[in-house]
């Protein structure tokens, strides 16, 4: 499992991330910045973070690898088998 | 409410809305059953809201979770039309709480008037598809239940379809938002450059095995072909397609960059065949037809539709969303570098070219709303991004059915 980032750099930058095994850039996830610097969402590990800064990107992290497992372990406890009931008053 | 509701769950309030309100609101289950790999033949339904038959009234057709891993839209569809009825059946506006989330943001009351509830309700039909994926749906929560915890592997994005017998597990599944029949056969459409480009080919693909997989042929599963039953079946000039994540409101075209004076440089157009040069600031020789001639001004009506229901999302929540041609606002990043993304077979450009039909013109609005942020993501945390991804989309439906409903109504 990885943490999920955000990771900024110019084209060039983030093109040479997108081979790396344990980084998993999100399709579609890049939004320009200015008119050469774009962001990115990713999953990754800390080799990948590492090699990230490496080549000079910033990574900002948005959830670690704990708090994911978390957020999925309250969906998991929340799923509801139970219809919507819109029948009652209004409260 | 508790969230995830689970695809059973999600046809049961179907059944039950129509069977507490059978005045305002009706069931169908739609003529094709999916096909998935790991279950039986499911049968699923649609929704039709509204009261009277006048022969001008617009209808608009809403669909949620095209893609299995955004568990949000579905439910927040339901209980926003299920609230809708409730505030119409007892003649109050329609008043959606209050909440905090976890980080102690408050978010007001959203409050749809009465006169309002009652134009939705009275002077439009609304289809409704709530879950267009529910074998999609069933295998992410399957494999929640079961204890993945990896959301790498928790992002399903297909249906559970296979193409053939022996299809390995790797390439189960159709992206059915690249399935339309639109742009579908990418090869005849583009040049060699842009349909061979490592950026193309990870916004829509051959390969059965990428999550993008756009299906042995147009129109190749039984969920897209219901939505297209729908969209022959009725008058439908309204289109939302409900996602998540963006921000964003997008309206067509995704898969060429659009210009509003040269009808004859269309998708329908074989003399272009083979050239379509996709989008970005170099390429410039081909760019799709949107109509924006007076009186209609097609494009300029997208643009205020979309700017106002971001206005009220900003509203509701504080959030600003982007909004333009889809696209301008999806960028990918290959080994070639970023670039905008072209996006072939998906369900807003499918809906809005069935205007260009010579038989049929008639006029069509077209949108995809991409709700939530890369926090709140595929899997928002039930305590406090459900509740806000939620009232995102609420916050638009209310801008949008509103428009339909008040606006076109006086402005058709």
């Amino acid at each position: 499992m990885s943490d999920l980032v955000t990771i900024q750099g110019d084209a060039e930058q983030l093109s040479s991330l997108v081979d790396i095994p344990t980084l998993n850039i999100i399709d579609q996830s890049a939004k320009p910045l200015t008119d050469t610097l774009f962001s990115v969402i990713a999953y990754a590990d800390d080799v990948a973070k590492a090699a990230a800064e490496a080549v000079g990107c910033t990574v900002t992290l948005i959830k670690t690898e704990a708090e994911l497992a978390e957020e999925l372990q309250r969906l998991a406890d929340s799923i509801n088998d139970t219809p919507l009931d819109f029948s009652g008053e209004i409260e | 409410m508790v969230y995830p509701l689970t695809s059973e769950a999600i046809e049961a309030t179907v059944q039950k809305l129509a069977s507490d309100f059978p005045l305002l609101c009706t069931s169908t289950v739609f003529d094709k059953p999916t096909q998935p790999i790991d279950g039986s033949p499911r049968q699923y339904s649609f929704l039709k809201i509204g009261k009277g038959i006048s022969p001008d009234r617009p209808a608009a057709l809403i669909v949620a979770g095209l893609h299995a891993r955004e568990l949000a839209p579905p439910d927040a569809v339901l209980n926003f039309f299920g609230k809708l009825l409730q505030a119409y059946t007892a003649g109050k506006p329609c008043i959606l709480p209050a909440f905090e989330d976890i980080s102690g943001t408050g978010y007001d009351f959203l409050t749809i008037p009465n006169f309002t509830v009652k134009a939705i309700i009275e002077c439009m039909d609304t289809y409704i598809v709530p879950l267009a994926n529910p074998d999609g749906r069933a295998f992410v929560l399957g494999q929640l239940a079961k204890g993945e915890r990896d959301p790498q592997n928790l992002l399903w994005r297909k249906n559970r379809s296979i193409d053939l017998p022996t299809t390995p597990p790797d390439a189960v599944g159709t992206d059915l938002n690249r399935n339309f029949d639109i742009a579908w056969d990418f090869d005849r459409y583009y040049s060699p450059a842009v349909a061979q480009s490592k950026n193309f080919l990870r916004g829509t693909s051959k390969n059965p095995e990428s999550i993008v997989y756009r299906g042995p042929f147009a129109f190749s599963e039984a969920e897209t072909q219901n939505i297209k039953s729908m969209l022959d079946k009725f008058p439908i000039s309204f289109y939302i397609d409900l996602h998540t994540w963006g921000p964003n409101i997008l309206y067509p075209w995704s898969i060429e960059d659009s210009q509003s004076f040269a009808s004859f440089m269309n998708f329908l157009n074989p003399q272009y065949d083979g050239q379509r040069d996709g989008s970005g600031p170099t390429r410039d020789s081909y760019s799709e037809y949107f109509p924006n001639k007076p009186p209609i001004r097609l494009l300029d009506r997208h643009e205020s539709i979309a700017n106002f229901m971001a206005e009220a999302i900003k509203s509701a929540t504080g959030e600003r969303y982007d909004t333009g041609h889809g696209v301008d606002l999806y960028t990918t990043v290959t080994t070639e570098g970023i670039d905008v993304t072209p996006t072939t077979g998906g369900s807003d450009d499918y809906a809005f070219s069935r205007q260009f039909d010579p038989f049929n013109p008639s006029v069509m609005h077209a949108f995809t709303l991409e709700a939530g942020n890369e926090i709140t993501s595929f899997v928002p945390n039930p305590d406090y991004h459900y509740p806000r991804v939620e009232r995102e989309i609420h916050a638009a439906l209310t801008g949008w059915v509103s428009y339909i409903a008040i606006w076109h109504g006086l402005f058709p």
